[in-house]
């Protein structure tokens, strides 16, 4: 049998522009911008007749670069101009411009199974059911702070909700059309207003949850609550807007929200000169015939609080690390 | 106002007709003076310019009321006795502070304020006191004994012997002449005239309530009843009151330069100054907090509520409507009158509690809890970074008297005073679709222990009786 070449043209979001095939030993391609080329490319650092590939009888490839000043690479290392490199498959870069090549002799990946993108393929209906969320949301809020101007209070709320929206999926359909050269409007709209609408309601749900049931961590679950949806809303985004890889984005999304958490839990203690004057006042309270687990003893709260005393020294050991009282003459 | 000046002046002249003893002997000796017949307006006191005797009549004009020139007299007497107190920052050539002092007894100590003195004595290493005396003479300062409770401090400089002041240990009765002198905003000396007005009844730190101007940097200088003799030691640390000044009595001065021993920068070190000098103002604190009886309860809209924990405390009540945001909030505030100054911006022994109980008007219970959780939270701290720690908190729905409320409780130590603690509790709780109660105490420079008890108590005497 004779052997295969194939050679593909790509563009910047690594999609195939050119696809050029060759068979036969001795069969070749030659690379650049001359229309005397077999695969003719628009790139200013390449040269008019820049790289060569000669397919050989044992189904290599021979990639010659033609004597050009910026070069040729080769799976980013550059190739001698003299010898060549002989190659199973491979990706050039020609000037700026990338170029795959593989032979028969290249093993193909077994195939993926194929799993339905649900966030692709429901997107319209996401991005509507995150909205209604989000807005059900930002009218229930208003209507709980009470009856007066409420049709003013909503619209403010609805329109500052949409416009918080917008501004988020403009930023991301940005990153997408940059990186993968598709707005994906809708999809980013879905994870966005799904993630933000999941959020705000279940955080007020279980808030209503923590009280009818005495939840007493309430505060570090919401907060892990808050973290895992960051999470969730940061991959999912990452993973339809770049080509980066599973393992990558989940990275990424893993690490930067915590870290932009972070930036701004020191700012706010650290930065904040009101911190010394901040009271938790626990969580919300509803009206009593919504709780259902029963209430704690007096004498047992009052014993806790004693137990204040040593959180209260910690602080005040940790502000005086921070910041010595300096004029201490022991 | 021109009214309110007539009052005064009626307090002036009343003040004048009961003079008696030495008092009558200074008066025969202010119009010594003057010519006879001279009389002097407040302008005339400044400029130095006497003018015509004015006509009496039933309600003279302010301008042309007659003052004695006692004012004059007294501040000759008193002027070579008197200092300026600076205190300065580091090696800095300007004050940061400043108050005043005057000579008491024959071992060449000078008599201050606590408070104006208090950042030299917690901070030795980072301020120095210095003297400034009517002759311009100046040198250093050095602090020998505080009475933080009584707001009172004792320095000597050495070498500098003025001659002492006269000194009273009874108070002057209500309405008799008195005269303030000091150094009012840095302007130089001054002298003030008003009338004394007894013993302040509802306060708990022993003061004499001063009708007459005392203003920033006289803090310290003496307080002269008519006769020219120090009744006690002026007290300014409230800007936003006008015409009204306080004195501590002169009585606590002897007790106080019996401890004066050693200066402090001798004897102790900085955290035996500060232990000592919170020592002190926890035991004016144990007379708020000694009361084992069961605290005086106000009963509002259906709660039984602790309002008088103590002699010390005075309540009021007020109602407001809300309309717009259709709730109608009765309040009860207590508090105990002033606490002590640990240094300038430091107040400790103070406790304050407020209850607001909350009425709805046609809400709907989810909008009433809300408007109670906005109505909670919505309550600020003051304290700065560089005398606090950060408050840790608790709080749980807990079982009160009838009723379930969320109790949060926070505590914070002062940074420089380990025994000293900020408590704040907040008490919300609804009990029905349209009532509810936020109750908010705080407790300011406390004993933990005693602290936490005291909450204890205010928390025992809550009730909800429908």
């Amino acid at each position: 049998m004779d052997p295969l070449m194939l050679v593909e043209v790509l563009d910047v979001h690594g999609h195939v522009q050119i696809r050029q095939r060759v068979s036969g030993a001795g069969g070749q391609c030659r690379i650049g911008r001359s229309l005397r080329c077999d695969v003719t490319i628009d790139d200013t650092f390449a040269a008019a007749e820049h790289v060569q590939l000669t397919l050989q009888q044992d189904g290599r490839v021979l990639v010659q670069d033609l004597h050009t000043r910026n070069g040729t690479r080769v799976d980013g290392q550059s190739i001698d101009a003299e010898n060549g490199r002989l190659i199973v498959h491979g990706e050039l870069q020609i000037g700026r411009t990338h170029v795959r090549v593989r032979t028969e002799e290249a093993q193909l990946p077994p195939e993926r199974p194929f799993h339905r993108d649900v966030l692709r393929h429901y997107r319209t209906l996401l991005a509507v059911a995150g909205l209604l969320l989000c807005f059900s949301f930002a009218a229930f809020l208003q209507w709980t702070y009470g009856p007066d101007q409420l049709t003013r209070r909503i619209l403010i709320a609805e329109l500052t909700t949409a416009a918080a929206l917008a501004l988020w999926v403009a930023a991301w359909c940005l990153v997408s059309r940059l990186t993968a050269g598709a707005w994906l409007v809708r999809i980013h709209l879905a994870i966005a207003a799904c993630c933000v609408g999941l959020w705000t309601w279940g955080y007020w749900l279980y808030g209503l949850a923590g009280f009818a049931l005495q939840w007493r961590w309430l505060g570090p679950f919401a907060v892990l609550l808050a973290a895992l949806v960051a999470l969730a809303a940061a991959f999912l985004h990452l993973r339809h807007a770049t080509h980066l890889k599973r393992t990558v984005s989940l990275l990424l999304a893993v690490i930067v929200p915590p870290v932009l958490g972070g930036v701004w839990w020191l700012t706010d203690q650290q930065i904040d000169p009101r911190t010394v004057n901040r009271v938790e006042t626990g969580a919300q309270i509803f009206p009593p015939s919504l709780r259902l687990a029963p209430t704690m003893n007096p004498a047992d709260y009052l014993a806790d609080i004693e137990r204040l005393q040593r959180e209260a020294n910690r602080n005040r050991q940790q502000s005086l690390l921070q910041s010595p009282i300096l004029d201490t003459d022991e | 106002m021109r009214r309110l000046f007539r009052k005064l002046l009626c307090f002036g002249l009343g003040g004048c007709l009961v003079l008696t003893g030495a008092d009558a002997a200074m008066a025969a000796e202010d119009h010594a003076v003057e010519p006879p017949g001279a009389q002097i307006t407040p302008a005339a006191v400044a400029e130095g310019v006497v003018p015509a005797p004015v006509e009496g009549t039933e309600e003279p004009d302010l301008a042309e009321q007659p003052l004695s020139n006692a004012a004059r007299v007294r501040l000759d007497r008193a002027r070579e006795s008197i200092v300026q107190i600076r205190g300065f920052f580091s090696k800095a050539q300007s004050s940061a502070f400043h108050g005043s002092g005057f000579a008491v007894g024959d071992e060449g100590f000078i008599v201050t304020n606590y408070h104006v003195v208090a950042d030299a004595v917690l901070h030795p290493q980072r301020y120095r006191l210095e003297y400034v005396t009517a002759d311009d003479r100046t040198g250093r300062l050095h602090v020998y004994a505080v009475d933080v409770r009584n707001d009172l401090a004792v320095v000597k400089a050495e070498g500098l012997m003025l001659p002492p002041m006269r000194v009273r240990t009874d108070i002057p009765r209500q309405g008799a002449r008195a005269y303030s002198i000091g150094f009012p905003l840095n302007l130089g000396l001054t002298i003030t005239e008003g009338v004394a007005n007894g013993l302040v009844a509802s306060g708990f730190a022993q003061r004499i309530h001063y009708t007459g101007a005392i203003n920033s940097g006289m803090s310290g200088g003496p307080a002269l009843d008519a006769g020219g003799t120090v009744y006690g030691i002026n007290v300014s640390v409230n800007a936003a009151r006008q015409l009204v000044g306080f004195v501590v009595p002169a009585r606590h001065i002897e007790p106080l330069l019996k401890r004066a021993r050693k200066p402090f920068d001798e004897a102790l070190s900085a955290q035996q100054v500060r232990d000592l000098v919170a020592q002190q103002a926890l035991a004016y604190e144990a007379g708020i907090f000694e009361s084992g009886a069961t605290p005086a309860t106000q009963t509002l809209s259906g709660y039984m509520l602790p309002a008088r924990m103590g002699p010390a405390f005075d309540c009021y009540t007020v109602g407001s409507s809300e309309a717009e945001r259709r709730l109608q909030i009765e309040t009860i505030s207590c508090a105990t009158p002033a606490g002590v100054l640990l240094q300038s911006d430091l107040p400790v022994g103070q406790v304050q509690f407020e209850h607001r109980v909350i009425r709805g008007q046609d809400l709907h219970p989810l909008q009433f809890a809300q408007r109670v959780n906005d109505v909670a939270r919505n309550y600020s701290r003051t304290g700065s970074q560089r005398n606090v720690a950060p408050f840790a908190c608790r709080d749980a729905l807990v079982s009160l008297d009838g009723f379930d409320a969320r109790i949060s409780t926070c505590a914070r130590q002062y940074r420089l005073f380990a025994g000293l603690y900020d408590l704040a509790v907040t008490v919300t709780s609804i009990n029905s679709t349209q009532r509810a109660v936020v109750s908010q105490l705080d407790l300011q420079g406390v004993d933990f222990e005693t602290g936490t008890q005291f909450i204890r108590r205010y928390l025992g005497a809550m009730r909800w009786i429908r």
